[in-house]
């Protein structure tokens, strides 16, 4: 735990319910343990020398500094995620037998091939029809987008889970929803594919000495955002807050798992997505509560967390 | 989402940027989005006034941070400094920022210098990122050169950008001319990748070709033409491995097909190249020479940029150039339009010891010499067994100071040992050593000439006038007829600085200790230049700890200076592929000739050998020395790793955004 909780506490009163939520996921975290926290600490503490000065911006250019060093790390090394100071949080027994799915924005891949988004889709259309040239195109796209993607660990959910979202005529849509990626499709379309691997594509990777492959998503894996909800130790996986507020109780399993290099048969579909969810101020904390609401039943965990209804 | 952020962007957007940088800016699914991203999505096409002063305020902030390296790398860390820089490389790229662009394109060499050093990984990766910037909305053909360059990286992260530079380069309506130039970019990219393993070649090849053919969806015959042609253009002008290669590439003719399709834009150069040398020995003083030399490069130049093949252009260029520099009259507006020349033959072949010695000459002729200094020492450092650089610069630095002629007689030294059957260093250094009163190993020197060519007319006038005060200067230096011709440019501010780091150098490797000034090295080094930190490091200066991570002379310096065992030089040659071959030398040098393996005479062949390598400025030295790396002695070997490790301390000027005009 964090020794910041008066402040965590403090934003977790504030009349922005996106605000109030972030405090939320650091105060209800139950997975990052406290050696991260003591590292996380530590470059608050860098940021901002005297810990009764420190402020939501000092917190948030920590955030910031330690996404880059313990997160976002380069393509050869390993997250804290899957480092021995996660092991309470390590996730070691994965089936192989397991589909698993990633829904990615591809912007940038895209202009870094210099390839338009059609272009793409036209290319993984024909390869599916057969056209050996077209694979390689496909493949070729893989390899510069793998060239572009550091170490950081990667969300995913199981295939037979979302299996009615993925053959949604809307899918993209219908996926980002239940997947709670609420930073898609905000302020612009975004190109998407969806990817989709064998968990044992993953587990044959080798992963560095006294490291693990898979690990339960928490609040320090980029889970200072409103769409993160952690979830109680007794959870056997993460689970996504879902964008739509009625669904909200659905509980989606995610898990982590380290980085693998995509190939062209892993991507499953390409699309768009053209619109925004609606989780925003009221909505947002209807969806919050109903989820909370529901992780607490399924865990028998009525202390876990606290409503923000009755504070925001 | 971005909508607050995006207001305090219009209140003062320095700030916005600075707090969107160091996360400040907020935390929440809006900051989700890597930072490239969010910009893209913050600033759409019709936010015009924004995007432009986004332009501006990006291209700041990355100055800033360059100035404030040392600080920020020490308050962020390395792996966050370079994330940053790449984030905001990546953010041009995304949003389409031209006017960061376009200053970035027209200073490249300074940015690349900067960034190169900093690769952390290929996905962390500044320089990279830069070229991938500028391969975006390109004003011309002209960086043909540059892409198929780094094609020849083993590096597949620079073979894939170079293939992106390649597929957007302007092509006046003939996509065929992109998909010729990306099959030469393959070749290239097989043959460093290879390392002499045909199999391996060919297997890179068609998976290359298969993309190109997805990309380019056209019938076989076009494919076969495509492929034919680059195919014959490598088999005409390469030896070795490259040359076989190109043989088993080469497709096969199809029915009712000759083998050889035409080359219809192919210069008919040879004819006109003996037309003008039969000319320039009939009259060499006419006038028209020099244009007509100017317009035949012009073709030749643009021959190349259309096909990837430069043949033509750098040999005709320095070959009759270097000989018209000498004879003829040129009027200024020729001689500016020769540098451009020379500098587009130098994005073509930055390896290619000759045009170089047109350029040092080309600033005789424009009455620069201090640019004509640092450009002989830009070429010594590049070509460690190069005879020509080394006894003009000896000449220069004689006439310069008549009393102090330690450097000049140590470059003639190193000239004499490296080309022990050249003539021309033998008699300049007999010519030194009489006037200093060495009469004794001039006279061997000459004697040795002799003894090769007894019809040595200058030998023996040397022998003549041993023991005259002065050294005798008509025999067979070079003479000019100086035209003052401005040159400011970026480039030559950059080898005035390479110039001056090379000088500080030497005076302080020559003189066996640190009497000399080293604060230029110093400064540099501390700021991360590559170059100085090598220099730093060799010559065993403190400031040598502020390594960069990816700077190759100055960690294998330190290999070098620690006896590193074998591993560990295996080891740096997985973490700069790009500079393999160099790494492989020192090894074997450090090895006595007997590592990895092999002997030197075996590693030569098969490291070293023509066709394998990529065009490096010491390949030849490498391969020499290679040869005879059993029967060096320790001094012989240091002076070899020390040669080796100065000319991959850094690459040739980048002379891409920034050649001269040919307009």
């Amino acid at each position: 735990m964090t020794i910041h909780m008066p402040l965590l506490h403090s934003q977790s009163r504030s009349a922005d319910p996106a605000v109030a939520a972030v405090a939320d996921n650091c105060r209800f975290d139950e997975r990052a343990g406290d050696e991260r926290w003591r590292q996380y600490d530590a470059i608050v503490s860098d940021v901002q020398g005297d810990p009764n000065a420190v402020t939501w911006a000092d917190w948030a250019e920590a955030h910031e500094l330690h996404l880059n060093r313990h997160y976002n790390v380069l393509s050869y090394s390993t997250p804290d995620a899957f480092l021995p100071i996660n092991i309470d949080a390590w996730l070691e027994d994965l089936s192989e037998n397991q589909t698993l799915v990633r829904l990615e924005a591809i912007t940038h891949p895209l202009v870094a091939a210099a390839m338009s988004s059609d272009r793409l889709r036209d290319a993984h259309d024909r390869a599916n029809e057969g056209d050996a040239d077209a694979r390689s195109v496909v493949a070729a796209f893989c390899e510069t987008w793998n060239q572009l993607r550091d170490g950081r660990p990667m969300f995913a959910a199981f295939y037979d889970e979302v299996k009615s979202e993925v053959e949604d005529d809307d899918w993209a849509i219908a996926l980002r929803d239940r997947l709670g990626l609420g930073h898609y499709g905000a302020d612009g379309p975004s190109e998407v594919a969806l990817m989709s691997y064998p968990t044992s594509y993953v587990l044959s990777r080798r992963v560095a000495a006294g490291s693990t492959a898979c690990a339960l998503p928490t609040v320090l894996d980029n889970g200072m955002h409103e769409f993160f909800f952690p979830a109680p130790r007794q959870h056997p996986y993460g689970a996504t807050l879902h964008l739509v507020p009625d669904l909200a109780d659905s509980l989606t399993a995610e898990v982590l798992h380290h980085r693998i290099d995509y190939r062209a048969e892993h991507i499953l579909r390409l699309g768009r997505i053209d619109c925004s969810h609606r989780l925003a101020g009221q909505s947002l904390v209807d969806a919050r509560d109903l989820h909370l609401v529901s992780l607490q039943e399924a865990c028998d965990r009525e202390d876990f967390g606290e409503l923000l209804e009755e504070r925001v | 989402m971005s909508a607050d952020w995006l207001a305090s962007f219009r209140h003062d957007p320095d700030q916005a940027i600075a707090d969107l940088f160091s996360g400040r800016a907020g935390l929440g699914s809006s900051f989700r989005l890597d930072l490239p991203e969010f910009l893209h999505r913050a600033f759409p096409a019709d936010l015009v006034a924004e995007r432009q002063q986004l332009d501006g305020v990006l291209l700041s902030w990355l100055l800033t941070m360059r100035g404030d390296q040392p600080e920020q790398v020490r308050r962020l860390g390395m792996s966050t400094y370079a994330k940053r820089l790449v984030d905001a490389l990546v953010a041009l790229q995304l949003v389409d920022l031209p006017n960061s662009r376009n200053r970035i394109r027209s200073d490249l060499d300074a940015w690349l210098r900067w960034l190169t050093p900093l690769r952390l990984a290929p996905e962390r990766d500044p320089a990279l990122e830069c070229w991938r910037l500028i391969s975006q909305d390109q004003p011309s053909e002209s960086n043909a050169a540059a892409w198929l360059r780094l094609a020849a990286d083993p590096r597949p992260e620079y073979f894939n950008v170079a293939w992106v530079g390649l597929k957007l380069l302007p092509n006046e309506r003939d996509a065929q001319r992109n998909q010729l130039l990306m099959a030469h970019a393959a070749l290239r990219h097989a043959v460093v990748i290879s390392h002499g393993d045909l199999g391996t070649a060919r297997r890179s090849w068609n998976r290359r070709i298969a993309v190109l053919r997805g990309l380019f969806p056209r019938s076989p015959g076009h494919w076969h033409r495509v492929l034919d042609e680059v195919t014959e253009a490598i088999v005409t002008k390469e030896t070795g491995f490259t040359r076989n290669l190109a043989l088993e590439l080469r497709p096969a003719p199809t029915k009712g097909q000759s083998r050889r399709s035409p080359r219809p834009e192919q210069p008919n150069t040879r004819v006109q190249f003996d037309r003008l040398e039969e000319d320039m020995r009939d009259d060499p003083s006419s006038d028209r020479l020099p244009r007509r030399l100017l317009d035949l490069s012009r073709r030749n130049l643009h021959f190349a940029e259309k096909t990837g093949d430069s043949y033509y252009f750098v040999r005709t260029l320095h070959n009759l150039g270097s000989q018209l520099l000498r004879l003829a009259k040129w009027e200024e507006r020729e001689l500016i339009e020769l540098g451009a020349l020379v500098e587009n033959a130098l994005v073509w072949e930055p390896a290619n010891a000759y045009t170089w010695g047109l350029w040092a000459d080309w600033f005789a002729v424009c009455d620069n010499l201090p640019a004509r200094e640092w450009t002989l020492r830009e070429m010594a450092r590049l070509f460690p067994s190069n005879e020509y650089c080394r006894v003009e610069l000896a000449r220069l630095l004689m006439e310069r100071d008549a009393q102090d002629w330690d450097e000049p007689v140590h470059w003639l030294r190193q000239a004499v040992e490296w080309n022990p059957d050249r003539v021309h260093s033998h008699v300049e250094l007999a010519r030194v050593l009489g006037v200093l009163g060495d009469r004794t190993e001039a006279i061997g020197l000459l004697k040795g000439v002799l003894g090769r060519d007894p019809s040595n007319e200058i030998a023996k006038a040397v022998l003549e006038h041993l023991g005259l005060e002065a050294p005798d200067q008509t025999a067979d230096a070079a003479t000019w007829s100086p035209v003052p011709v401005p040159c400011h440019s970026s480039l030559v501010r950059e080898l005035e600085r390479r110039g001056r780091l090379a000088g500080e150098f030497i005076a302080a490797n020559v003189a066996g200790d640190l009497r000399g000034p080293t604060a230029l090295i110093h400064e540099e080094a501390i700021k991360g230049d590559s170059l100085a930190g090598f220099y730093a490091q060799w010559l065993g200066l403190e400031c040598a700890s502020q390594r960069p991570p990816h700077a190759w002379a100055w960690t294998a310096c330190q290999h070098w200076q620690e006896r590193s065992a074998d591993e560990e030089w295996e080891q740096l040659a997985a973490v700069y592929p790009e500079a393999a071959t160099e790494t492989r030398f020192l090894r074997l040098l450090a090895a006595n000739g007997g590592g990895g393996g092999l002997d030197g005479h075996s590693a030569s062949r098969r490291f070293f050998s023509n066709g394998t390598v990529p065009a490096l400025p010491a390949a030849s030295f490498m391969r020499d020395s290679a040869e005879q790396i059993e029967t060096m002695d320790s001094e012989q070997r240091e002076e070899a790793a020390l040669a080796v490790l100065a000319s991959g301390a850094v690459g040739s000027l980048e002379f891409v955004g920034s050649v001269g005009s040919l307009a």
